[in-house]
C-alpha cells in the first residue's frame, strides 16, 4: 500500500471510511461540506502514507487525520468547538423526582431520534467522544491518541456527555412527546 | 440498604463493564434501591440508543470518489522511497570515492589536504581571535578515519531505514 498500490488503498477507504465519518460528522456542523472533507482526509492520508509512523493502528492514523482535518476546518471557518457548556449545574439530583422517561416508550426509535437531535447539540469534543466510544467500540486509549487526550480527559469528558444527554433528554422529552 | 446510593459515574462506570470487581454488590443495591434503579435504566437506554445511531454514514460510492480523486495524485511514497536510495547512493559513492583515493593516491595525500584545510581555517580563527593556537594534529591527521566514519554511519542508518520501512516499490503489510 505504501508504495502507492491504489487496490490496496481502497480496502483502506473502505475498511476507514465510517470511523472517518463518525469523527468528520461529529465535529462539523455544516452538513453539505463534510463529505468532501471525508475525502480530503483520505486525500491526505494517501499523500502521507510513507511518514506513517507504524506506531498506530493504521485506523487510529486515519482517525488523527479525520480529527485534525475538522479543527482544521472548524479554525479557518472561526467556529467555536466548545459551547459555554456547565455540565456540573445539569446533574439529575437537580432535576424533578416525578420526570417522565422515555425509556419507557416502547419504540426505542423514538429515543433514538430524540438522542440523535441532542447529540447534535452536544459540543464537537463531547459527540466524537461518545460515538467512537459507543459505536467505534474504542478505548480511552484508541480516542486519546486520536484526540490528542489524555485518557483522564477522555473518561472525563465521556462521563459529562453521556450525563448531558441523559439529563437533556429528562429535561426536554415526556412520555407523551416521545410517543407521538 | 447494602450501599449507599449510587452516584452517576458509578452507574456508568457499572454500565461500562469496570465495577466487576464490585458488580454483586451493586446488583444487590439495585435490587432494593427504586431511585438508583431508575438512573441504571435511564443510562442504559442512552447508551442503547447510542449504539444504534445509523445517520453517520457516507453516501454510497463514496469510496468511488476517493478513488477517482487518487488516481490523480502522484504515488503515495515516491519522495520518502527516493531520498532513501538517494542518502544509499551517495553514501556508497563518497566510500567508494575514499577506497579510489587510498588506492590511486594513499592516504598520504588525503591527510596533508584535510591538514592544510584544517590549517587554514585555524590560522583564520586566529587571525579573527588573536590566539597563536597551534593546529591539533589529531583531527588533521583522522580526517579521512573521521569522513569514512561517518559515511559508514550514514550507510548504516540507511540500509536500516530501508529495512524498516520496506524497499521501495515493494509491498507492506500494515495492521489497519
Amino acid at each position: 500500500m505504501l508504495s502507492g498500490d491504489t487496490e490496496a488503498f481502497r480496502e483502506l477507504v473502505e475498511s476507514c471510511q465510517r470511523l472517518v465519518a463518525h469523527i468528520v460528522y461529529r465535529m462539523i456542523p455544516n452538513e453539505t461540506e463534510r463529505e468532501d472533507i471525508c475525502q480530503e482526509v483520505f486525500l491526505k492520508a494517501y499523500r502521507n502514507l510513507g511518514g506513517f509512523k507504524h506506531n498506530c493502528k493504521l485506523s487510529t492514523w486515519i482517525g488523527q487525520i479525520a480529527y485534525n482535518t475538522s479543527l482544521n476546518y472548524l479554525e479557518k471557518k472561526k467556529l467555536v468547538l466548545f459551547d459555554d457548556i456547565t455540565p456540573e449545574e445539569m446533574t439529575f439530583d437537580s432535576l424533578p423526582a416525578d420526570s417522565p422517561w422515555p425509556s419507557e416508550v416502547s419504540e426505542v426509535n423514538e429515543l433514538s431520534e430524540c438522542l440523535k437531535r441532542e447529540i447534535a447539540g452536544l459540543p464537537g469534543h463531547y459527540a466524537t467522544i461518545v460515538t467512537l466510544y459507543h459505536l467505534d467500540e474504542m478505548t480511552y486509549d484508541e480516542i486519546g491518541k486520536i484526540m490528542k487526550l489524555p485518557d483522564g480527559t477522555v473518561k472525563s469528558y465521556l462521563f459529562r456527555a453521556r450525563r448531558m444527554l441523559k439529563d437533556r433528554l429528562l429535561e426536554k422529552y415526556t412520555k407523551e412527546d416521545l410517543c407521538h | 440498604m447494602s450501599l449507599r446510593h449510587l452516584n452517576d459515574e458509578d452507574i456508568q462506570a457499572y454500565l461500562d463493564g469496570q465495577l466487576a470487581h464490585r458488580a454483586k454488590q451493586i446488583e444487590r443495591h439495585l435490587l432494593e434501591c427504586d431511585s438508583c434503579r431508575e438512573k441504571l435504566e435511564h443510562y442504559r437506554s442512552v447508551f442503547q440508543a447510542l449504539k444504534q445511531d445509523t445517520t453517520l454514514s457516507l453516501a454510497p460510492g463514496f469510496p468511488d470518489r476517493v478513488m477517482a480523486a487518487v488516481t490523480k495524485e502522484p504515488a503515495a511514497n515516491a519522495t520518502d522511497s527516493f531520498v532513501s536510495w538517494l542518502s544509499l547512493a551517495a553514501a556508497a559513492i563518497v566510500l567508494v570515492g575514499l577506497g579510489a583515493v587510498q588506492y590511486f593516491v594513499g592516504w598520504q595525500w588525503l591527510m596533508t589536504f584535510s591538514r592544510n584545510i584544517s590549517q587554514s581555517v585555524l590560522s583564520f580563527k586566529n587571525s579573527l581571535m588573536g590566539s597563536t593556537a597551534s593546529m591539533p594534529g589529531i583531527l588533521g591527521d583522522n580526517l579521512p578515519i573521521l569522513l569514512a566514519c561517518g559515511m559508514a554511519m550514514i550507510l548504516v542508518v540507511c540500509i536500516e531505514h530501508v529495512l524498516k520501512h520496506g524497499k521501495p516499490g515493494g509491498t507492506h503489510t500494515i495492521s489497519i
